[in-house]
């Protein structure tokens, strides 16, 4: 651990993850190097304060390769200059981006929310294998929003994988209770045209299930 | 320790009942990256890098840091909440696969990948691998020292816990390095299965468990039998530090 760099004096040379297609979009943490001094980098766990990077690990330059090679980190063909409220994003297509933490986090919420939509058109269409890929591009694109866990909800009670439908409310019980999940994953089930015998129609027009979507409208 | 105790007047009290139980039950943890554990969830075990490489993974370099250490058929564990970096995704294990494992484990009261490249020994000439073979303890027998070092060592034992620096730095005589420099570290030549009673809990990001088909069905598995899974929000894509706080959060929940 160091005394805190400022964000001026430092460039990015990558990131410390590697990415899978089914990982992304993802914000990444970047991995520093000193402008001054292209021999010392820094890597996480480390915390931003007032424009500082701050208890970075430093580590030599050589040391990269190595954990590149040891599949830890990503390096890229340029640097670019570090820049204090700014975060760094990977797109769909490995494409990386840097930019304004408000700009990052609107144009993270617009990919998961045009995935919903178009997970929620593929399930209309019956080809869940998208529907399921859509709804991991919404989920990496923003880990709060439940629909992406229901749309795979669905998909998992399709295939009668009562474990792993449980699984997805798990994954949303920290958003939305149990109950008004169920309500969800009942709606995304009906799409994909077979509603269970025990699911009244009804009951997806029930005041309970308008409050879900008023929650999730409001989220 | 008692030496070092007396040389430094530590006063040695008996451990508090706190503290026995704490050093008695710290599970043991593997973090890895999200890609890698994927593999892992799909293998259905933990393989050490030579297996790995027996399995047409990448060879260890030569002068890598394991192959300096001899470790390089070892899969590695903190007796501690996650502390490797750049990790994402995690595993614990209870006590109980060190008493299944206690011919061929070995303990050490730090991480021997500092060894190399970070930590300062007190005879840089000694060799490390000499160094190393000098600290290692038998397991599960090592605990006991564990448990003297956090009733020695630290203000309060759960400083272990959080990774604040031990008042004393005891009496290996280490230097330089994070807390790493402290944390003991478990060895298990080869491989561990993780689908096995050892499992205590399986941690990972909300959306590498909704988007990863072998980290989803792990997390089915282990609903299905009873073990815990924390899965987590990953807010500016700093994984790593929600692992260990997620980590740090069910240890204690664990002690109450």
């Amino acid at each position: 651990m160091g005394s805190p760099w400022d964000m001026n004096d430092l460039e990015i040379i990558g990131y410390a993850e590697v990415l899978r297609e089914t990982m992304l979009p993802s914000v990444v943490p970047p991995v520093f190097r000193l402008k001054a001094d292209h021999q010392r980098a820094l890597l996480p766990p480390y915390s931003f304060n007032a424009g500082f990077v701050c208890n970075a690990t430093e580590v030599p330059a050589q040391e990269l390769d190595a954990l590149r090679d040891a599949h830890e980190i990503t390096l890229f063909d340029d640097a670019l200059p570090a820049q204090p409220g700014y975060e760094l994003w990977v797109d769909q297509g490995f494409a990386y981006h840097y930019e304004r933490r408000d700009q990052a986090d609107a144009n993270l919420g617009r990919i998961a929310a045009a995935s919903i939509g178009q997970a929620e058109a593929a399930l209309k269409a019956w080809n869940l294998e998208e529907a399921e890929r859509l709804a991991g591009v919404a989920i990496s694109a923003d880990d709060r929003r439940v629909e992406p866990l229901a749309i795979k909800a669905a998909i998992r009670r399709r295939e009668g994988n009562a474990t792993g439908e449980s699984l997805m409310a798990d994954l949303a019980a920290p958003v939305l209770a149990e109950r008004l999940f169920s309500l969800l994953v009942d709606g995304y089930y009906r799409a994909v045209g077979r509603v269970a015998q025990d699911v009244p129609v009804r009951r997806l027009h029930s005041p309970m299930w308008r409050m879900a979507e008023q929650r999730l409208k409001a989220a | 320790m008692t030496a070092y105790a007396r040389e430094n007047g530590i006063e040695v009290a008996d451990p508090a009942p706190d503290t026995v139980r704490l050093s008695h039950s710290l599970y043991l943890a593997h973090s890895t990256a999200s890609d890698d554990f994927s593999k892992i969830c799909a293998a259905g075990r933990l393989l050490s890098a030579t297996q790995l490489a027996l399995r047409g993974g990448k060879a260890s370099k030569p002068g890598s840091v394991k192959v300096l250490l001899g470790t390089a058929d070892s899969v590695f564990f903190y007796v501690a909440p996650f502390r490797y970096p750049n990790t994402g995704c995690g595993l614990l294990f209870a006590r109980s696969l060190e008493e299944h494992r206690m011919d061929d484990g070995v303990a050490t009261p730090f991480d021997s990948g500092g060894l190399v490249h970070v930590l300062v020994r007190p005879n840089p000439a000694e060799p490390v691998r000499d160094f190393l073979s000098r600290h290692e303890l038998p397991i599960p027998d090592y605990r006991e020292y564990l448990r003297i070092s956090l009733a020695t060592l630290f203000d309060k034992p759960v400083d272990y816990i959080e990774g604040s620096q031990p008042r004393w730095s005891g009496p290996i005589g280490l230097m330089g390095g994070d807390r790493r420099r402290w944390t003991h570290e478990v060895r298990i030549p080869r491989e561990v299965w993780i689908r096995t009673g050892d499992l205590q809990a399986v941690f990972a990001p909300i959306s590498r468990v909704a988007s990863d088909p072998e980290i989803g069905r792990l997390f089915e598995w282990c609903k299905s039998e009873g073990r815990d899974r924390i899965s987590f929000n990953t807010a500016r894509g700093d994984d790593f530090e929600a692992l260990r706080r997620e980590c740090v959060k069910y240890i204690y929940s664990k002690l109450q």
